[in-house]
């Protein structure tokens, strides 16, 4: 191991060498017992990271007026929460729709359901009124009107009907 | 409920329980706004984004999956706030401490270690971004490695980059302040 090495360990793990991972921590626990300047960068190392964290943890005493402050805003009246009536229908459909009471609806939903019934009969069962119909071909055959001349264009003008 | 976990809280705020929100946002206002005045240097700010965050957690409660803990999707969400209104104005760097001024003959050994501590401070928030919150979310925080990742959604390996450039950035400016005042305590 080099000094730079134990250096960045240092700077990645922190100067508590029991926090580190098992493999770089063997390494620097020897280079540490045969390298007097390992145990010098450690000590400045501890040293470093002690004016960091006493720095961090001083606490504003503004911070406590801060906190009441925050929590006060928030003890009025909440927003409404996003995703809570969906997610709740989601869960609870099936058995919304094994309690809907259908009683009161019986007589007119078999009704409704008895002429559904009796119009796929009639459309199934029921007189062919189609285009291939004989009657509907010979009146048209026999009609006067020529419907190729309705849309032909005007001789003169050239104008469409 | 006082001694809920935090994840047993968000499923009853989740159902629309509002004591149970109003316990946790007792839980963390305080870690929110210590964070994120970290981060923006600015009182206000931090009070309206953590004011927003916890807004967020009792909107969002329905929808939050306990895949990580609450502390780290807090946590992300009011550093990613105060990133982002860190990013659009200037850094104020607060004062060190609000301690009153000391009377006694150790007076002037308190106003140098307050001096250091601005110094500090002042460095610390002269760092890029995540290197800045790399370096609030392991001292301040206290939290290992593997939770910062898990905050800034990056792997282990990234955030001792982050510390090891940091502390470096930090030793060449503080210079020996480390030696002078490190042993204080």
């Amino acid at each position: 191991m080099t000094l730079a090495e134990f250096q960045d360990l240092l700077d990645a793990h922190g100067v508590h060498l029991s926090l580190w991972p098992d493999e770089p921590r063997q390494r620097a626990e020897e280079f540490l017992a045969t390298e007097p300047i390992a145990r010098q960068r450690l000590a400045e190392a501890q040293r470093f990271e002690r004016l960091i964290a006493r720095q961090m943890n001083v606490q504003p005493r503004a911070l406590d007026a801060s906190t009441g402050r925050v929590l006060r805003a928030l003890g009025g009246e909440l927003p409404r929460q996003r995703g809570r009536r969906w997610s709740r229908l989601a869960l609870t459909w099936p058995s919304a729709l094994l309690a809907f009471d259908l009683a009161p609806a019986r007589l007119r939903i078999a009704a409704l359901a008895g002429v559904a019934v009796l119009g796929v009969a009639l459309g199934l069962l029921g007189p062919d009124v189609g285009s291939s119909d004989s009657r509907l071909g010979v009146a048209l055959a026999a009609s006067d009107v020529d419907l190729a001349a309705v849309f032909e264009p005007e001789p003169l003008t050239g104008v469409r009907p | 409920m006082d001694e809920a976990s935090d994840e047993d809280l968000m499923g009853r705020i989740a159902k629309g329980d509002e004591p149970a929100f109003r316990l946790l946002a007792r839980r963390y206002a305080a870690r929110g706004l210590a964070l994120a005045r970290r981060i923006t240097g600015n009182d206000a700010d931090a009070e309206e984004l953590v004011q927003e965050a916890l807004l967020r957690v009792w909107i969002n409660a329905p929808r939050w999956r306990p895949l990580a803990a609450f502390r780290t999707w807090f946590y992300r969400v009011v550093l990613n706030l105060s990133l982002s209104r860190h990013r659009r104005g200037p850094f104020l760097p607060l004062e060190a401490a609000g301690d009153p001024a000391d009377p006694s003959p150790d007076a002037s050994v308190a106003l140098e270690r307050r001096e250091a501590e601005r110094r500090v401070a002042a460095a610390i928030a002269e760092l890029p971004d995540r290197q800045h919150a790399a370096i609030v979310l392991t001292y301040q925080e206290g939290l290992s490695n593997a939770e910062v990742a898990a905050i800034l959604e990056t792997t282990v390996s990234s955030v001792e980059a982050l510390l090891v450039r940091a502390k470096r950035t930090l030793r060449d400016q503080l210079g020996g302040l480390a030696d002078r005042h490190g042993d204080d305590t």
